[in-house]
């Protein structure tokens, strides 16, 4: 355990020493990873990444280095390097770099914060985690004779951060990140299907497992393994397809949230001054928030790692742009407020305008009613992962899905990827139910580095390029 | 002074390779056509596989003197759970690698002009180019790394390694009336070379680039060629997959996929005999796919998704861009009819080392529709 009180005291004397603008991001990032195969453990590894990561803004441009113990010398040492970073590019920057810190008044964090669920991880042993392992290969091996291979992962990710900086951010908070996995390979008849199920949280062992259960969890991935060796690809092509919430949680990260992260958008980018224009249909809304109602959600954070507060960032209202995903640098640009959603994956990496949990805002209809009312097209389900470039091209991978004919639910059809180009497919949006689930996605979103983010929202109707 | 700590003791009986790695790091960020910031980064990681009472246990962690190393020899011991035994005794310590000195040496200011002339050189190919966002990263890794032996512990050869890798994301944009249109383009590309090839590369690239008409549509029946990139992400995970489940293909060349520990030799496939002239003259019309995204069933090979950064090489033409290619098939037909490979190999994200395959079967494609120009003039 880090006692965050005095990481943050050191980490606070060391920028009071510093003449100019300084910030001190403290990482202690630990990832363990379980993985059991058909009865026997194959993976048992344990990772941990630790050190501070200090920032200089100097002459309009960034300097940054690397301490590998929080003490006065090493941090003071860094600063210096980082420092003489920044000058070595001097004459590169830009103005609005040195105007960024008078948006951040206000909005800076302050306190100290541990998520639930940490200390019920660590109190916990290695071997009842593996139990629970072994016990749902067993599940999943014995829901079907067609099930040949089943595998069951679990990853904790638990991190502590502390960061100060010279404008008065001082805080830190401590979390796990939980995830498990089930992987199920049948064959029948020469014909071979592997299907995979998870859920991945911010929290400890029990809410990982409030859904799906451990037990359900097993059944519900051999179920539609076996399923799925009867089952046909769809055909390719445009067609009237309804995402269930998982997916539609990936095409607002795809479609609406990488294509709003300020920093990866250039003056030829379609979302470049593009406040108020039309992105998608008046059905559409979408928001990110770092600190959701419900805290499980994975991608959960209090502040960001400019020591900005997580507030809520409207993006979408109604189908038009709203606002943007910003750092402290381009809320400057923007004369915006920073929204922090400025993140870093270890203490060696500078921060990306990044997002935590992006979400579609329920609307009136029922699941039911949306799909009710195609003559032919597909349900789709199951996050397989997505895809965004900043021309709008977006895809998302469905891991199984259902035919609809005359309104109904008919046959199971296996996965595929579904892509389009953002405007496209958002201002095809022609329905929104009203209930909501977050997509709890294992996979974590990579922009070079990684970030821990989660997606939701209801059930949606657009159109979408099927790749058979 | 790493090479005289003290290992820590283990058990009789138990088993343990432990590794240290010193990283150097110096990172030039460039947003919006500026360098933004410079990084310099320096630490060390240790590594310790415990093999003890028929298990074995793997940890990484930070370590920077004997008390951390000790401690995650420790860590292994208590996280051992998976069955395993020691490997047999090492004959062959290995070879020292000698680095890049050039690399090796570069400061931060350095780092920067090099940026400079990389961006100028791209803006002197094209005006049409715009680097969207670029990253420069020189990297040095020292290796210090000792196993047991007859109960005793034996020290490794020392190992460096450098990287350069340059990421770079170009957007190409194209005047008509008063309406700006573009295309993106989504270009990264790393090398583990030298500076003189580095800017060839980003030289031929931006040529290319620039130069490159444009294609919406696809004429159906072209040859097809995987690039480097598209084999990595769509034919190498399956391969891995039929050789872990005790049916190796005469292409696989896969290491241990959970061999633990730094300086892990990547996977590779070997390379064939088409050479750039076949490609350009002699195939006739070719369609080349770059990066895949989507979906492939790992089991049965089946595969859906898009290829991004295509190409549409023709003799005596230049070569057309395709943004996006929708692709599906099957893995074990298209390598059922696989033709040839390149002679020429490709490092790709640093990990695995591959060919491009020229294949027959097994996929079918189309270009993705792109119904409307998106600019954000013309959002409503």
């Amino acid at each position: 355990m880090v006692n965050l009180e005095d990481v943050l005291h050191e980490l606070a004397a060391a920028a009071a020493a510093s003449p100019g603008f300084v910030e001190l991001r403290f990482h202690h990032q630990a990832v363990r990873l379980l993985l059991v195969r058909d009865g026997e453990t194959v993976v048992g590894s344990s990772s941990v990444r630790a050190g501070v990561h200090v920032r200089v803004l100097e002459g309009g441009v960034w300097g940054a280095a690397h301490a590998v113990e929080v003490s006065r010398g090493a941090l003071a040492a860094a600063i210096a390097r980082a420092a003489a970073g920044a000058r070595a590019i001097a004459g590169g920057g830009r103005a609005v770099l040195s105007a960024l810190l008078a948006r951040r008044a206000g909005v800076l964090a302050r306190g100290v914060a541990t998520h639930p669920g940490l200390a019920e991880l660590a109190a916990m042993s290695v071997d009842d985690k593996l139990a629970v392992l072994h016990t749902t290969v067993a599940a999943a091996r014995a829901a079907s004779s067609a099930v040949a291979s089943a595998v069951a992962r679990y990853r904790e990710l638990v991190e502590y951060r502390a960061i100060v900086t010279s404008d008065g951010a001082r805080a830190g908070y401590a979390l796990a990140r939980p995830d498990a996995v089930a992987m199920v390979t049948t064959v029948r008849d020469g014909d071979v299907v592997t299907h995979s199920h998870g859920a991945g949280i911010a929290g400890g062992w029990d809410a990982l497992w409030q859904h799906p259960t451990m037990h359900d969890l097993a059944e519900r991935t051999a179920a539609v393994a076996v399923d799925l060796l009867a089952a046909a690809p769809p055909d390719a092509g445009r067609a009237a397809i309804v995402l269930e919430p998982s997916l539609t949680g990936v095409l607002c990260h795809e479609a609406v949230g990488h294509l709003l992260e300020y920093d990866s958008i250039h003056a030829a980018s379609i979302a470049h001054g593009a406040r108020g224009h039309r992105l998608g249909s008046s059905q559409i809304s979408v928001r990110d928030a770092g600190t959701p109602a419900d805290t499980r959600a994975a991608g959960y954070l209090p502040f960001d790692d400019e020591g900005i507060v997580a507030r809520e960032a409207v993006l979408v209202e109604r189908g038009r742009i709203a606002g943007y995903l910003h750092d402290s640098a381009s809320a400057a640009l923007e004369d915006d407020v920073p929204t922090g959603n400025a993140r870093s994956w270890s203490a060696t990496d500078l921060p990306l305008t990044r997002m935590r949990n992006t979400y579609v805002v329920p609307g009136e209809a029922t699941a039911d009613e949306l799909i009710g009312e195609i003559g032919d097209g597909y349900v789709f389900a199951g996050n397989g992962g997505g895809q965004a470039e900043s021309n709008g091209h977006v895809a998302i991978t469905a891991s199984y899905g259902w035919r609809i004919r005359d309104g109904r639910r008919r046959e199971l059809v296996r996965g595929t990827t579904l892509t389009g180009y953002a405007d496209e497919i958002l201002a095809s949006i022609d329905g929104v139910s009203r209930d909501f689930a977050w997509g709890q996605s294992i996979e974590l979103c990579d922009r070079g580095q990684a970030a821990r983010c989660d997606a939701g929202g209801p059930h949606i109707r657009c159109r979408l390029e099927v790749c058979g | 002074m790493i090479a005289a700590w003290p290992m820590p003791a283990l058990a009789p009986g138990e088993h343990a390779v432990v590794q240290i790695a010193h990283h150097e790091r110096r990172a030039i960020r460039c947003r919006r056509g500026a360098i933004e910031a410079a990084s310099h980064h320096a630490g060390a990681q240790g590594h310790a596989t415990v093999w003890t009472a028929g298990h074995r246990g793997v940890v990484t962690g930070p370590c920077d003197e004997p008390a951390a190393l000790a401690r995650l020899v420790a860590d292994a011991r208590a996280l051992a759970r998976v069955p395993a035994t020691p490997p047999p005794p090492d004959a062959d310590a290995g070879t020292a690698s000698p680095g890049d000195a050039e690399l090796t040496a570069a400061t931060t200011g350095e780092l920067a002009n090099r940026v400079r002339a990389l961006l100028a050189q791209i803006a002197a190919r094209s005006g049409e180019l715009v680097v969207e966002t670029c990253e420069i990263v020189a990297e040095t890794t020292a290796l210090a790394a000792w196993r047991t032996a007859d109960a005793a512990w034996r020290r490794d050869a020392d190992d460096q390694r450098t990287r350069l890798a340059w990421a770079v994301s170009l957007m190409r944009t194209r005047g008509a009336g008063a309406t700006a249109l573009f295309e993106v383009i989504g270009c990264d590309a790393s090398w583990q070379r030298g500076w003189a090839r580095l800017s060839a590369e980003v030289d031929a690239l931006a040529a290319r680039l620039a130069h490159a008409s444009s294609r919406d549509a696809l004429p159906l029946g072209n040859r097809v060629l995987l690039s480097p990139t598209a084999v990595a992400d769509l034919v190498l995970p399956h391969l891995i997959i039929q050789h872990h489940a005790g049916a190796p293909t005469a292409l696989a060349l896969a290491t241990e996929p959970d061999d633990p520990g730094f300086f892990r030799e990547p996977l590779g496939i070997a390379a064939g005999r088409l050479d750039d002239r076949a490609l350009r003259s002699t195939l006739g019309e070719v369609l080349c796919l770059g990066r895949f995204i989507g979906n492939v069933d790992p089991t049965s090979g089946r595969f859906s998704g898009v290829a991004k950064c295509s190409w549409l090489l023709a003799p005596g033409q230049p070569d057309a861009l395709v943004p996006e290619v929708a692709v599906s098939g099957s893995l074990p037909v298209l390598l059922a009819s696989l033709a040839d490979a390149t002679a020429t190999r490709e490092l790709v994200r640093g990990e695995v080392v591959c060919p491009g395959l020229l294949v027959g079967e097994g996929l079918a494609y189309g270009a993705v529709p792109r119904r409307h120009v998106t600019n954000r003039s013309e959002l409503p």
